[in-house]
């Protein structure tokens, strides 16, 4: 049932036996994975199988029902445990962006700095323009978000999420609600993010991006892990019918 | 009505008015601020989920939002007495304007939270921010720009209702009012004035108001 715990320094992130349940709505049924450092895990399968509620599971922002989640060796699922703290170390990137609209992107970049680690504005801002660079948008930072495309919203929120130097990051669909002319380069800087090295939990539809970036690829359905492994053997030579079922009908689409 | 007599009536009585329009002025520039505070830690039980406090508050609100506010004036003028606490006319018209305003503040700006995504707080909870955090500089900022159009319609509404301190004896423009048909006995021309430098107050404010309300439009719309 237990995937047996690696304790080593490298895993960053554990889940064991999670289980969630929404009343009678059972939409995590005792998922184990394992995330080392510098890895990407691309999490794919069929929309209600479970892969966003996981990611939430892991932000702190949907309390389990059952099982553990350590971060770093340290279980963060347990009571007691400050939800805040656990957040500032993991990063995460919803589908609709979800910036402040009442702030410039600079000062959507700071404002958690500032506030959380008390760090001062000048400090704060050059490491917000150095990322804005990054992710190519430096002459964006005296915009606000309502002034940006859904691919420039979506990358200042990728940057926003890297301010708080996270050890781990997690996109859930991040790309799903853009024109496909804007996917591109919200993915560029999802490469070149796993490219420096950056640990990612990549929930996503886009099995190109499985394919080229991930490390492993995880299909989950119905609540459970149905398949892991390689992207060269997972999207290609699949061993569970129902991974062949999902890749035959995204093929199609 | 012949305006030239208005005219030469309105001059005669010009500094009586101004210092009615003065202690108006005064009454409303220490209410409006106080009721908007007053509305804003209101609603912090509410959303803050302090439930027994939101309870209690919830209770508050409904009870000065649902009784005349003139009875609360001379609740708390010719009541606190009662209780040995002897405060001003000013005092006591100052606190009830407040209190009453800012119950209905408080569900304005609760409306202006609800109106916001959820996400919103889980876009601030993913970076780590405290629950507080994000009310003040994330949902507070934003629900108020929601609902500035009915912010000013309250703050005029708050202007006319200082009038009612004319009750307990505050020489406001009212009261001047009042004072002014017995010395004149000109009661059509005093109410006339009287009105006009309401209007005066009140148009101004709205003025005020729709401008801060297109810059507000422009820029966060």
């Amino acid at each position: 049932m237990t995937a047996p715990l690696e304790r080593g320094a490298d895993t960053i992130l554990a889940l064991e036996d999670i289980h969630l349940s929404y009343g009678e709505l059972h939409v995590l049924r005792g998922v184990s994975l394992t995330v080392r450092r510098g890895e990407v895990v691309v999490l794919i399968g069929p929309s209600g199988g479970g892969k966003s509620s996981l990611l939430r599971t892991v932000n702190v922002l949907q309390p389990i029902t059952r099982g553990r989640i350590l971060l770093e060796g340290e279980e963060i699922s347990a009571g007691g445990v400050d939800e805040d703290t656990i957040r500032q170390r993991v990063g995460m990137v919803f589908q609709q962006y979800h910036l402040f609209p009442h702030l410039t992107v600079l000062k959507n970049l700071t404002l958690a700095p500032r506030r959380v680690f008390r760090e001062p504005a000048a400090e704060a801002e050059v490491r917000a323009r150095e990322l804005l660079a990054r992710v190519g948008l430096s002459e964006k930072a005296g915009h606000y978000p309502d002034q940006l495309s859904g691919g420039q919203q979506q990358r200042v929120a990728i940057a926003r999420a890297l301010m708080m130097k996270p050890s781990v990051m997690l996109f859930d669909e991040v790309t799903s609600a853009l024109d496909p002319e804007l996917v591109g380069e919200v993915l560029g800087v999802m490469k070149d993010l796993a490219k420096s090295g950056m640990t990612m939990l990549v929930v996503t539809h886009e099995m190109g991006f499985a394919r080229d970036v991930g490390d492993k690829v995880v299909l989950m359905a119905e609540g459970v892990v149905v398949e892991e492994g390689p992207p060269s053997q997972v999207l290609v030579d699949p061993k569970s019918e129902r991974t062949r079922q999902f890749l035959a009908r995204t093929q199609h689409a | 009505m012949d305006v030239a007599p208005f005219i030469s009536f309105l001059t005669r009585y010009w500094p009586v008015f101004v210092d009615g329009l003065q202690i108006t002025a005064f009454v409303a520039v220490l209410a409006a601020p106080a009721a908007f505070i007053a509305g804003i830690l209101l609603v912090l039980p509410a959303v803050s989920g302090w439930k027994g406090l939101a309870a209690v508050v919830r209770g508050f609100v409904e009870l000065m939002r649902n009784t005349p506010l003139l009875v609360q004036i001379y609740l708390l003028y010719f009541g606190l007495p009662l209780l040995g606490i002897f405060w001003g006319a000013i005092t006591c018209g100052v606190i009830a304007i407040a209190l009453q305003h800012g119950a209905f503040l408080s569900e304005i700006v609760r409306a202006g939270i609800q109106s916001l995504s959820v996400r919103q707080w889980e876009a601030g909870q993913s970076i780590g921010m405290r629950r507080f955090a994000i009310l003040r500089l994330v949902i507070l900022p934003q629900a108020l720009i929601k609902v500035t159009p009915a912010l000013g319609n309250q703050l005029i509404v708050l202007v006319k209702d200082t009038s009612l301190v004319s009750a307990i004896g505050v020489m406001d423009l009212t009261l001047t009012g009042k004072v002014l048909i017995e010395r004149s006995g000109m009661s059509f021309e005093v109410f006339i004035a009287v009105a006009l430098f309401y209007l005066i107050l009140t148009t101004s404010l709205g003025i005020a108001a729709r401008l801060v309300e297109t810059f507000v439009a422009r820029r966060y719309a």
